[in-house]
């Protein structure tokens, strides 16, 4: 089946080879009990919407269905049908009473019967039920042309339907399936029907037309032709992301791909600001050589021409993209060149009258305030004063693009031309690049990019908690699905930067400094906002540790007795639990932790112990062992050495075992018990400095 | 060009009128498409209409840019199943053979905050030129249409850079001794210089308050006999917001609520027309 319609957004076309397949599939499966799965393709272009379906049979077989008649006990008058099963029977058209069996329900025996249901025409199924599986498949918006039930992205032109080599037809709205399709006639613009008797008259008509159907084929035949177009020029293969070729092999069925060119003057322009234009307005690939723009180009145009056009055609194309792209790039170099007439401290000035958010103050005073924030952070991170020194230029400069021209006219390309700005500017090269990463992390095609050193880690840091802390205190944080600040990026900036760059720093200090420091005239619950936001941090902690491959039990028992925020500190325990959970060490551990938690769980208000009270010798052992572990344990947490720390408290599971085993926690004695609950209890805490074991997974 | 349009909209079996005599924004406020197209009945019409966009002013001296253009706005209900065939067959009327170029149908969902109208569409491009807006109306005034209009709206300028080869708008030939700057360009400067410096902040205030005034009281008499006059201080509220807002004196905040405004009027004249009145209320789309 092929539904030809007007052109469809790239984004449906992208989505309906997956969709309309599983609705199929789901279909076939429910709907016939087929001995052999049929093999389903689905295929799309902009005005085509194709299923190929193969290995169906002509009939849906035979299946038997058991129906239950009325109670045994109402349905017999001795070995005659009583009548209850007689009105049953003739429902169910079944003449010979031999047939019908007993079964026993819950209730009680009942009668019942195995009718066989008949197979049915599959042509007739796939012909009645294809328009409700169409309306099944979820287009992002769909309209209506004259029909209110009949709905598509856009209109339908045309349905093609064979099933068997026949016309299997219905209708559409104002559309009968018929045996044609539609392609443009070889010197006319106009869709002209061609009769398909079979699948492969099908292909070979769409083939022999230039078509490809198939969105994998026409992405590898794009990706072909740059690479030809670029060695022809000896340019680099340019670069591009899954998205933006995508949405151009979303727009095309006959993809015809051009070298074009530019004038050179533009070559003036920063390169990013020209691939900007030439990518997002006008999805073309431009061409690098070594790194340096080319000013040439390509682009895919949706032409399959004949030969006596090709060359006519082809110098159209090219000399109309060029115009349409000098245009834009002339735009471009104005605004550039308006923009270095002035120095960056003229836009900072002008920063102050562009507002951050009602209630944020404008982007010059949110850029004070990751002034200070960082200051603080570079403090407690113990950087460099060489950092620190760049840290407070940079950090006045991290918005002042958002006042020139250029990042006004293409918001995209906010951070690089501040970086651009600044450098022409005479800042030093860590400085500019700075302006550009503190927006990083970012996805480059595959890859996350991080920002590349300290000074612009703490820039990205200082920016994004100002951002999650100030929404947090607007109550704007995100709840469903919707992230309108982006505050989750953010968040999860945060965690991937602090990771990378191992940064043992615990985001509760700075949740209180900052709050300390900014917002102090607010009327809020500072304490209860800090649960809100430590929670927040710690959902996107937990999610990316998930992503990563950690088991929910590492995460869990690590995360439910940290609450500074340490994520740098809880991620290495994290990693070496999931090393060494199943660790003999760990396991034992394990136990006696929760031998420990039977008893204590009930007395968790008792955290002292009176020494002297506790004089049986596994008892004074267990104290000394503890005081002596205790001791060596914390330096070796501090410094995030979680082997050394293990074995260290491993050594507490002997006299632990051994205590259990000779002493009475819960005698009579009410000091001694809670001589004895408070050891244990000092012990437990000790273990949860480690880690919670009662959530592992052993 | 525009006469090759005619020819070819009226062979078609389009209406031809004349532009509707009060500033509009675009065709579509025309009350040959708004208020008609509510009708959902047979209507085929094709016009020019001068259309003003104060903000996009530039004092004559930008290339591509006008506060006043033209527009060739073709209207089509209910729909027809060959229309995209037709329209390139009216860019053959005036020379542009569609096999010779890449002409695209790229997506472009059309929306009109202020006059509760939306549908489904795409931007034509030329050769990577964007030279017509073309929608299938789904709601017009808030009024859902039952029979689908179909719009198609030329950009006469675009086009006609695209055949004379030039790259400035004003270079353009109008016939053989005069030039599109000759005709207008004085005129963009004058509005340019007006809308963005001279007008009155104030006097504009009071107009469109007046203007909406007036707007709201011919349609609270309920009688469908004064649509149209409600419906012409509609746009001229519509007209006064775009000058406000040239003039810099719309804030962020503030300027969902002008919207909102004018389009209360304007569904408020849809209701009215259609006799849905009751039925019609703020549309979420």
């Amino acid at each position: 089946m092929e539904i030809g319609s007007g052109e469809l957004p790239y984004g449906e076309v992208r989505k309906i080879p997956v969709e309309l397949k599983n609705i199929l599939q789901n279909f076939l499966e429910s709907e016939i009990m087929l001995r052999e799965k049929p093999v389903i393709e689905v295929f799309s272009t902009p005005k085509r919407t194709v299923a190929f379906i193969k290995k169906l049979p002509l009939k849906s077989p035979d299946r038997e269905l058991e129906i239950i008649g009325p109670p045994v006990n109402i349905s017999y008058h001795g070995n005659v049908p009583a009548p209850p099963l007689v009105q049953f029977m003739k429902k169910n058209e079944i003449s010979d009473h031999k047939k019908i069996y007993v079964v026993n329900q819950k209730k009680g025996a009942y009668t019942a019967y195995k009718k066989t249901i008949k197979g049915v025409s599959v042509k007739n199924l796939l012909t009645a039920n294809i328009p409700g599986l169409v309306k099944q498949i979820p287009f992002r918006k769909t309209m209506f042309w004259l029909n209110k039930e009949i709905r598509f992205p856009r209109p339908v032109l045309w349905i093609l339907s064979l099933f068997d080599g026949k016309t299997a037809s219905f209708d559409f709205g104002d559309i009968k399936a018929s045996n044609r399709t539609y392609v443009k006639g070889r010197l006319s613009y106009k869709m002209e029907p061609v009769k398909i008797s079979n699948s492969k008259d099908y292909f070979d008509v769409l083939s022999s037309n230039g078509i490809i159907l198939r969105n994998g084929d026409r992405k590898k035949y794009i990706e072909s032709k740059l690479e030809n177009l670029s060695k022809k020029i000896n340019a680099d293969m340019p670069e591009y992301d899954d998205d933006f070729i995508d949405e151009i092999v979303g727009l095309t069925e006959t993809p015809y791909a051009l070298l074009c060119g530019f004038d050179k003057k533009f070559l003036s322009i920063p390169k990013e600001l020209l691939s900007t234009v030439m990518r997002k307005h006008q999805r073309f690939f431009p061409l690098n050589e070594d790194g340096g723009l080319l000013p040439f180009f390509i682009a895919v145009a949706d032409v399959n021409p004949v030969p006596a056009v090709k060359d006519s055609l082809e110098n159209n194309i090219k000399s109309g993209y060029s115009k349409v792209l000098t245009a834009r790039l002339a735009d471009a170099e104005f605004f550039f060149k308006e923009d270095i007439k002035k120095q960056p401290l003229h836009f900072v000035e002008k920063t102050k009258n562009i507002l951050f958010y009602e209630g944020l103050g404008s982007y010059f005073d949110k850029t004070a305030r990751i002034r200070e924030l960082g200051i603080f952070i570079a403090g407690k991170l113990n950087f460099s004063s060489d950092v620190l020194h760049n840290f407070k230029t940079a950090s006045g400069l991290l918005k002042f693009d958002l006042a020139t021209h250029a990042v006004f006219e293409f918001p995209e390309m906010q951070g690089i031309m501040g970086r651009i700005y600044a450098k022409k500017a005479k800042e030093n090269s860590d400085v500019s690049s700075a302006i550009e990463e503190h927006y990083y992390p970012v996805s480059k095609g595959k890859k996350r990019v991080l920002p590349s050193n300290d000074l612009s880690s703490l820039c990205a840091l200082s920016d994004k908690l100002d951002a999650v802390f100030s929404f947090a205190m607007l109550k704007k944080l995100p709840t469903g699905e919707s992230d309108p600040f982006y505050l989750r990026r953010a968040m999860i900036g945060i965690i991937e930067i602090i990771l990378n760059k191992k940064y043992k720093i615990n985001l509760s200090d700075i949740y209180d400094f900052y709050f300390n420091e900014f917002f102090k005239e607010r009327n809020f619950d500072i304490l209860k906002l800090k649960v809100v936001f430590m929670n927040f941090a710690d959902i996107r902690f937990k999610n990316f540790l998930l992503s990563s491959g950690y088991k929910p039990d590492e995460i869990t028992s690590v995360l439910a007795v940290e609450t500074l925020g340490d994520f740098y500190s809880s991620f290495l325990k994290i990693d070496f639990l999931s090393k060494f959970k199943l660790h003999e060490e760990i396991f034992e551990l394990a136990q006696i932790f929760k031998r420990i938690n039977n008893i204590a769980y009930k007395y968790v208000q008792i955290v002292s112990f009176d020494k002297d009270k506790l004089t049986a010798p596994e008892e004074i052992r267990l104290v000394s062992v503890f005081e002596s572990v205790k001791k060596n344990t914390f330096p070796l947490l501090e410094i995030t050495d979680f082997t050394a720390a293990m074995n260290k408290i491993y050594k507490l599971v002997r006299p632990i075992n051994d205590f259990f085993d000779n002493v009475m926690v819960l005698t009579e004695e009410e000091d001694i018990k809670n001589s004895r609950i408070g050891l244990l209890n000092n012990i437990l805490n000790l273990l949860k400095n480690f880690c919670d074991f009662s959530f592992l997974d052993l | 060009m525009i006469f090759k349009l005619q020819n070819f909209w009226s062979d078609f079996g389009c209406l031809i009128l004349e532009p509707y005599d009060i500033e509009v924004g675009a065709a579509t406020f025309a009350p040959y498409t708004f208020l008609k197209c509510l009708d959902c009945e047979e209507w085929r019409a094709a016009y020019i209409q001068p259309s003003r966009r104060p903000t996009d002013g530039r004092y004559g001296q930008n290339p591509n840019r006008l506060g006043r253009y033209y527009q060739f706005q073709v209207v089509i209900q209910p729909y027809i199943n060959k229309i995209q065939e037709i329209y390139l067959d009216s860019l053959k009327s005036f020379g542009i053979n569609p096999i010779m170029h890449d002409v695209r149908f790229v997506e472009d969902d059309w929306e009109s905050p202020t006059l509760g109208a939306w549908g489904l569409g795409w931007e034509v491009w030329l050769d990577g030129m964007e030279v017509t807006q073309f929608t299938y109306f789904q709601q017009i005034g808030g009024v859902e249409l039952s029979k689908p209009a179909i719009e198609i709206t030329y950009g006469l300028e675009r086009i006609a850079m695209f055949l004379q080869d030039k790259d400035n708008v004003f270079d353009l030939q109008w016939n053989d001794s005069f030039k599109y700057g000759d005709i207008h360009k004085d005129d963009e400067f004058q509005f340019s210089k007006y809308n963005f410096e001279y007008s009155d902040g104030e006097i504009l205030y009071k107009l469109f308050n007046a203007y909406e005034a007036e707007s709201k009281k011919l349609l609270s008499f309920k009688i469908k006999e004064l649509v149209k006059p409600a419906y012409e201080y509609c746009l001229k509220c519509s007209h006064t917001f775009n000058l406000l807002d040239a003039r810099g004196l719309i804030s962020v905040s503030e300027r969902m609520n002008f919207i909102l405004r004018v389009r209360a009027l304007a569904e408020g004249c849809a209701g009215l027309y259609t006799g849905e009145g009751d039925k019609v209320e703020a549309i979420n789309k």
